[in-house]
């Protein structure tokens, strides 16, 4: 059985030419004599990126190159020492999606705001020095409340809170589709805003639901394929993406640990690395892990996040 | 697959072939621009706006329109542009400094509450059980935003969307004196008229939620674009959206699909306005009622409520509290509390006022310290609060607050 053309890594619009004119598989094309039926409606370049792809072999790597990939990931503390104890005493890792789960007044810009100042702090304090892109898709930034969180953060100085604010940048979009023209021009925002390292999304859940409120197969739809152009972004450009998403209402005290306790389901979930419920107790906030590639579930509690 | 003509073909050739997307810095000419987006936007199924082929994802569209990789790439970069143009949209936190602008509520530690009071931009819940006094709070807020921005106001006119019942003028004029004189001063109080502070409130009142719904989408905008107005006032957003009023042709009305319906009204009504405060500059105050809750959700009566947004008995400070114990819940559930920024709670409570209490004991000859098994009833006192549940600019934090002809004024730790 020959391969299909399908399977060959080209564009998709080479793979719709090829079906059209009748190429189904690679034995299709390599019995006719190549250059001049091709020629009818490829172009030159097009022809020989045919040839490679046809004689490339799917590629695999060893676990162990995997690994020494994940040895050489860098982290930032979050500043909480609890959650830092169940993000497993290293904090938020680069290069993978976050997900935070919680209902309104859980905490979650709170903690949002937290992990942009957290980054941008200096190594030896944690950080790493980078800057944030905050997406604000829910109108939830705000200076006033950035500067409080920075001074929630430690006894910083004035000067210092604002050189850490200084490195957060904001970008509000109001509905689905200026989220996605956003995100596709992320690598011209990557080389204009120079060492980003975090991109928080504030919340995921909100343009999708504002754009297409009664359609939830639509939103499913766009969630997947949002899903996986962040997971390729985390990965390519080593940023730590937090997405917040809301939680189903309301989720008492057992659900907490659940899997599909966020109104998009588990979507998010399937590409993260790391996923924390919030939830606001009567004597504080209750911050759990509630899955993880990286570390074991857990739960505790905090006074202020 | 419906592939794109000779002649669109050809113009997106000769615009490849001038060069004219290649660099960042030149900008393509809006004509070419549109008509770009447009002939994409037009064989892509379903589309009727290019920004729209940015829902789909990357491969569907160039299936769809039959661009090859390069032209395909140039189509959706320049859509990308046109719909989200980000340089002109990033801003660093601190830029935004001057977005903080707060309408006072005539009240320095209510507003420190508050995070400094209610910011223009947000969209902000004031709930409570009735007669709690949410439209005499909002009426404070109505009179401050128009006072001139050298007595702390923003001189801004007012919507007031009255839903339950005609507006209250007459609480208006009564209170309008007594706030100014508080907050301003003497000599400008006196200056002014009650009059005054009612011809920049544009009122409406509305019996349905359908006609409710329709002047958002048509009166509501003309009144905000004329640029003053700084504060809207919806008293209330339940009034209409909690029972299912409205008859359906057949007769039958199912509860499920009222509570979709109005969940997806809620929704898009919550868009707009997100857009609108930002847009226009100005804060959107919602009036919310409670609703009971039933028990379902069994867990510690306290970690609910508190995940709810109620005060925990515990956290009241008054030693001996009578009330009836309720488990309620804002109205209008999860999605509403996830269109809303802020959330602000009043409440009251009959409680004990220490200062008296003690006073009464002196008089009585009682030793200080020996608490009575029950309080005297006469010294039972009606106290109010105002809680800020939750905010993205501020903690959780309560005030208690005492209301008067002036209003709201918070109440002063020696006088509790």
């Amino acid at each position: 059985m020959s391969r299909s053309v399908l399977s060959l890594r080209l564009p998709a619009y080479l793979q719709t030419k090829l079906i059209q004119n009748g190429y189904h598989t690679v034995a299709d094309f390599d019995e006719a004599p190549l250059a001049e039926d091709l020629a009818q409606f490829l172009t030159q370049s097009e022809v020989r990126s045919l040839a490679s792809a046809a004689q490339a072999q799917p590629s695999a790597h060893s676990a162990w190159s995997i690994q020494q990939q994940a040895l050489t990931r860098s982290y930032f503390s979050t500043q909480l020492s609890q959650l830092d104890t169940l993000l497993g005493g290293r904090g938020i890792p680069l290069g993978c999606i976050t997900e935070v789960i919680g209902e309104a007044g859980s905490g979650q810009t709170e903690l949002c705001l937290r992990l942009c100042l957290a980054a941008r702090l200096p190594a030896a304090q944690g950080g790493l020095g980078v800057n944030s892109v905050y997406i604000d898709t829910v109108g939830s930034f705000s200076y006033c409340g950035a500067a409080r969180a920075a001074h929630r953060l430690s006894a910083l100085s004035s000067p210092l809170a604002t050189s850490l604010l200084d490195g957060i940048h904001v970008f509000r979009v109001y509905a689905a589709h200026e989220l996605m023209a956003l995100l596709s021009s992320f690598d011209q925002i990557i080389s204009h805003i120079a060492g980003v390292g975090l991109v928080v999304v504030n919340t995921v859940s909100w343009p999708f639901l504002a754009s297409f409120a009664s359609n939830i197969a639509r939103r499913q739809v766009l969630h997947t394929e949002l899903s996986h152009v962040l997971s390729q972004m985390a990965a390519k450009y080593k940023v730590a993406i937090v997405l917040v998403s809301q939680a189903k209402s309301p989720f008492g005290r057992s659900n907490l640990l659940s899997s599909s306790s966020s109104m998009d389901g588990d979507v998010w979930a399937r590409v993260a690395a790391n996923r924390i419920s919030l939830q606001r107790r009567s004597d504080g906030f209750s911050i759990a892990l509630s899955a993880s590639t990286m570390h074991p579930t857990g739960e505790t509690l905090v006074n202020n996040i | 697959m419906s592939t794109l003509t000779e002649e669109q073909q050809v113009l997106i050739a000769k615009c490849l072939a001038k060069g004219r997307f290649c660099s960042l810095q030149r900008v393509p000419s809006k004509r070419a621009n549109q008509s770009i987006c447009g002939l994409a936007a037009n064989n892509v199924v379903g589309c009727e706006e290019p920004h729209q082929c940015l829902l789909m994802p990357y491969s569907e569209f160039l299936r769809s329109t039959g661009l090859n990789e390069e032209q395909g790439q140039l189509v959706w970069t320049l859509i990308c542009r046109s719909t989200y143009p980000w340089q002109q949209h990033c801003r660093r936190a601190t830029e935004l400094k001057d977005d903080d602008v707060w309408i006072s509520t005539g009240d320095a530690e209510i507003d420190q509450c508050l995070g400094g009071g209610i910011r223009l931009g947000s969209m902000v819940e004031v709930v409570g059980e009735s007669a709690a006094g949410k439209t005499q709070l909002c009426i404070q807020l109505a009179i401050s935003a128009q006072l001139p921005e050298a007595h702390g106001g923003l001189n801004g006119d007012v919507i007031y969307i009255s839903t339950e019942g005609p507006f209250p003028v007459s609480r208006l004029v009564s209170m309008a004196s007594p706030f100014v004189h508080r907050v301003c001063g003497e000599e400008y109080a006196n200056s002014v008229d009650p009059a005054d502070f009612m011809h920049r409130i544009q009122v409406a009142e509305f019996e349905s939620m359908e006609t409710m719904f329709h002047a958002f989408d048509y009166k509501v905008p003309s009144l905000l674009s004329a640029g003053n107005v700084r504060l809207m006032i919806v008293d209330s957003i339940a009034a209409h959206l909690r029972f299912n009023t409205s008859d359906d042709n057949t007769g039958q009305s199912s509860p499920i699909a009222f509570y979709k319906e109005r969940s997806d009204s809620l929704v898009a009504m919550g868009a707009k306005f997100k857009r609108w405060a930002n847009e226009y500059n100005c804060a959107f105050v919602f009036i919310n009622q409670v609703t009971d809750l039933f028990a379902g959700d069994s867990g510690n009566g306290n970690d609910n409520d508190a995940s709810l947004g109620l005060p925990s008995i515990a956290d009241i400070d008054a030693e001996f509290t009578t009330m009836v114990t309720s488990k309620k819940a804002p109205a209008l559930g999860a999605v509403w509390s996830n269109i809303i920024d802020t959330r602000i709670m009043m409440y009251q409570r009959r409680g004990l006022v220490q200062s008296e209490f003690r006073r009464a004991s002196d008089v009585q000859g009682e030793a200080a310290d020996q608490a009575p098994v029950e309080p005297p009833s006469h010294l039972l006192r009606t106290r109010r609060w105002i809680e800020n549940v939750f905010s993205p600019w501020a903690l959780n934090t309560q005030c208690e607050v005492v209301l008067d002809e002036s209003g709201f004024q918070h109440v002063s730790k020696a006088d509790i």
